[in-house]
């Protein structure tokens, strides 16, 4: 598809305003089975281009998108003819497209990836991280890797609208995910997961070894048999998947949606105090170099800001599109990025208490989003008793975030993951509870 | 463009192409269109999206070597062919059924009315006056979505050469309500079928949406413990796909993640319980005649009153396990890998009333809905969250719902607890399935109304 030919179309047509996003996308990835064969190995190139058009009716604006993976004038022609007919059913109070901008510098693409794809070689560096990875399997006693997945992809963007804005960006991504079965009286399996923007953020050694040690913990891990409410300690993908889950947003996020707020969904209010914890400052941040949650703009050609959500307990802004900033009166804010939250003052080993519980994975963690409940399985913790570290599994951990705040202790001690900045670990001592079954 | 026949016969001429050093060859295209009209009460949003592209494979005797183009674009497929086509051929080290019977067809599921005869000004129309019937003070905000597909798949490869034109109309209505402490709620109740008579919905069953919506609205929380419940088909469905149907994938099976590998052939309830998949199932969410790796679709028993059978395949998997194939090879998109997925998964029907079974609970719960599970293959432990259930005393449900309730415990011993399997029968599952939290495909899930004791719940 040529993105010039695309333009040119569009701007034949004299419509009221367009956008379009292009996007090339080239991934490469590999499927690993058990004893550690190839399945298969795909190469492919995704071409498209998102369009809206826009159409005015006086003090009312339509607004229609869809896809093009074709150049083809008549294909183009058709599809805007379509949307201008959604346009005139889909009504809506009217706002400004955004203008050329400046965009702020984040680092997103790896040159190594870039290379691999560019010389045609991005299935060898699929396959020697992989190598990496079964040698470092070996030398773990008592386990063996039964499913592993590498993806590599690599996408352009190109952003441009009828009022003249014009935006580029590039990003790289390396998403690994294996399983490993521990042996045991009775066989565990533990899945892992890592995303970086960067290869050489990946190491397989370590990605190995600590899949290895959690799956030897689940193995001897008792079944939680009981219920607490205080001392519970998230931690690793546990506690990045509670502030930023993948599927979802947190709903501290959700209710700081622009779009929530204009839907009469949202509690934010700038200046409310959510929380009397003055510990807890919450904030949107898309430039974090190679992480995947970063970006320049966002669809729509707006440049990416870093947003305070929650400062000191207090509801601070909104993120907002370009729609719905103004209709709210607000800047539009970019693309969401990952979820930073400011460190603690106290040291991780002081929240890690006798008896508290510290859950390091969830099976899976989906939030209700708009009412702060969730329940999850707990995949593996560890209980901390007369000094000892024991691993435990099988409670469902259940609460509502928003009820949890006032009594959270955030560490000192930092970390970053894919869509997540902040402590390595928080302590909620009501709020939520942990229940164990015998089954 | 090329027409659909066009294609068929441009796809066919790549395969020459793909076997040029002796392996065996396919290509699959994918066209899939979307049109989304979505009205609550503050704006009318209206989308369309597509995915479009050609996934080319040849299998070598080991593994599967793909590629995978965007559009349509015949010089970029006859380049990725000649590439796939240098793959050498390999002694048979996996020995696929590749289904040799020639076969071609064209195949439609359209409904009674086609959704592309009717004008897009219509379809707005009616979504809109769905919504303003669905609005009402009872609720902050109300939402009517109404989704349609259009999915078109050719498949070709020596032996067979197909072709499928799917459409589906999704109408979902989600009430928002704030609880009495000021939390923000809401209920949902989606409908499907192929064709535009979906959105025939009555005003007295968004007034039961509504109604549910305000009961949710006083919803508490459970105690933590063991229950006697009714689950409806949408639950007993959500129980078949998530806590069995994925430890049921070939792939699953082979990487030695799945305990019904032990469990084959063996008793693992009582015989009024039996589970299956299959997608040629009209009108459902995970309907198709053909999957993604073109074989015909078939039915699979996974479970034959009460005795685990047979597992859902692709052919890869399929050949490593040594089990007949099934109808279940699919891949969310022409550049995303296919696997064993799960199509319609559901209980079959039992003989008892669902009203009798009711009156059997002195002090449980029917369990209405939830918003989701997780797999645990390899555990067989039961995953399911955001959990509605209504209070069921001497026989008769109390009006009294609790909310986002997790539901959990060993799989073989819920099926063991099964005292009742209805008559009554549904698969009114909307969603898509991931591996994990990607790879999505659609699917549907049902079966009939369940009653079961201990049923761990907190």
């Amino acid at each position: 598809m040529n993105i010039n030919r695309v333009l040119k179309v569009l701007k034949s047509m004299k419509l009221d305003a367009w956008s379009v996003l292009f996007q090339e996308q080239q991934r490469s990835t590999l499927h690993l089975t058990t004893k550690g064969e190839i399945e298969t190995n795909i190469d492919s190139v995704r071409k498209q281009a998102e369009v809206v058009i826009y159409r005015n009716f006086k003090k009312q604006m339509g607004d229609a998108k869809f896809t093009l993976f074709t150049d083809d004038e008549k294909e183009i022609k058709r599809k805007v003819k379509d949307a201008l007919v959604i346009c005139s059913t889909a009504k809506k109070e009217a706002w400004p497209l955004p203008g050329k901008q400046r965009y702020g510098t984040v680092d997103t693409a790896d040159p190594a990836i870039v290379k691999a794809f560019k010389n045609g070689s991005a299935e060898k560096l699929n396959l020697s991280l992989w190598n990496r990875m079964k040698n470092a399997v070996k030398k773990e006693r008592g386990v063996r890797m039964n499913h592993a997945e590498l993806h590599l992809t690599h996408t352009k963007n190109r952003i441009a609208n009828s009022k003249g804005l014009n935006g580029r960006s590039e990003a790289t991504e390396l998403f690994v995910e294996a399983i490993v079965t521990a042996l045991g009286k009775e066989e565990n399996e533990f899945h892992n997961v890592a995303l970086v923007g960067r290869a050489r953020d990946f190491k397989p050694d370590a990605f190995v070894k600590e899949t290895a040690v959690q799956a030897r913990d689940v193995v001897r891990a008792a079944k939680m048999t009981t219920i607490q409410d205080e001392g519970i300690l998230l931690s690793g993908t546990a506690l990045r998947d509670f502030w930023a889950p993948d599927l979802t947003h947190n709903a501290v996020v959700y209710h700081a949606n622009a779009q929530a707020k204009h839907r009469n969904l949202s509690y934010q209010e700038p200046g409310k105090r959510l929380t009397w914890n003055e510990g807890f400052s919450l904030k949107s941040n898309p430039f974090l170099a190679f992480n995947p949650a970063s970006g320049r703009f966002d669809n729509e050609g707006n440049a990416s800001k870093e947003v305070s959500i929650i400062e000191q307990g207090v509801c601070q802004d909104f993120f907002a599109s370009q729609r719905y900033a103004h209709y709210l009166k607000i800047s539009p804010t970019g693309a969401l990025g990952a979820i930073q939250i400011d460190p603690g003052t106290e040291r991780a080993a002081s929240l890690r208490t006798k008896g508290a519980i510290e859950i390091v994975s969830f099976s899976s963690f989906v939030p209700n989003s708009l009412s702060g409940d969730f329940s999850a399985e707990i995949r593996l913790g560890y209980r901390y008793e007369k000094g000892k570290r024991i691993p435990v599994k099988g409670a469902m951990f259940t609460g509502n975030i928003f009820k949890m705040l006032d009594h959270m202790r955030l560490s000192k001690e930092e970390m970053e993951l894919a869509r997540y900045k902040g402590p390595s670990l928080i302590r909620f001592d009501a709020g939520a509870h942990l229940a164990g079954f015998t089954s | 463009m090329s027409s659909g026949k066009d294609k068929k016969g441009f796809l066919s001429s790549l395969i020459p192409l793909l076997e040029a050093s002796g392996c065996h060859g396919d290509v699959l295209y994918i066209q899939a269109e979307n049109l989304a009209v979505n009205q609550d009460n503050t704006s009318t949003d209206i989308g369309r999206q597509s995915d479009n592209g050609v996934k080319l494979r040849v299998f070598d005797g080991e593994r599967w070597h793909e590629q995978g183009v965007s559009g349509w674009n015949e010089v970029a497929l006859r380049k990725a062919a000649r590439t796939l086509g240098k793959v050498k051929k390999k002694k048979a080290k996996v020995k696929i059924d590749f289904a040799t019977e020639p076969l071609a067809a064209d195949y439609k599921a359209l409904g009674k009315i086609d959704p592309a005869t009717i004008p897009l000004r219509e379809k707005i129309a009616r979504v809109k006056e769905l919504h303003s019937e669905f609005r009402c003070d009872k609720l902050v905000n109300a939402r009517v979505y109404y989704d349609e597909m259009r999915e078109t798949k050719i498949f070709v490869n020596r032996y067979r050469k197909l072709s499928q034109e799917i459409s589906g109309c999704l109408v979902i209505f989600v009430g928002f309500v704030r609880s009495h402490d000021g939390d923000m709620r809401y209920h949902y109740k989606s409908y499907f079928d192929h064709g535009w008579e979906r959105t025939k919905i009555t005003k007295k069953a968004l007034k039961e949406i509504v109604s549910f919506a305000e009961k949710v609205k006083a919803a508490t929380k459970l105690t933590p413990g063991k229950y006697t419940c009714l689950l409806t088909p949408g639950m007993t469905g959500l129980l078949a796909h998530e806590s069995f149907g994925h430890g049921m994938e070939a792939d699953t099976i082979y990487k030695g993640r799945a305990k019904a590998a032990e469990w084959m052939g063996k008793r693992i309830a009582s015989s009024k319980v039996s589970i299956a998949d299959g997608p040629l199932m009209p009108g459902t969410h995970g309907f198709f005649f053909f999957d993604d790796e073109g074989y015909a679709a078939t039915k699979t028993q996974m479970v034959k009153k009460g005795v685990v059978h047979l597992p859902i395949t692709d052919a890869y998997n399929a050949a490593r396990i040594s089990v007949p194939r099934s109808s279940n090879g699919r891949a969310e998109s022409f550049d995303r890998k296919v696997f064993a997925r799960m199509t319609n998964t559901y209980f079959e029907a039992g003989n008892e009333k669902k009203d009798a079974m009711l009156k059997k609970i002195k002090d449980g719960l029917i369990l209405h809905e939830a918003s989701g599970g997780m797999e645990d293959p390899k555990g067989w432990g039961i995953q399911i969250q955001g959990v509605i259930a209504e209070r069921v005393v001497k026989g008769k449900p109390t009006g009294e719902l609790y909310y986002e309730i997790g539901m959990t415990g060993y799989l073989p011993t819920l099926l063991k607890n099964i005292l009742g399997v209805s008559e009554e029968f549904e698969i009114p599952g909307t969603g898509r399935c991931g591996k994990g939290h990607h790879d999505w495909v659609r699917v549907a899930e049902g079966g009939p109304w369940l009653l079961v004791k201990d049923v761990v719940l907190s």
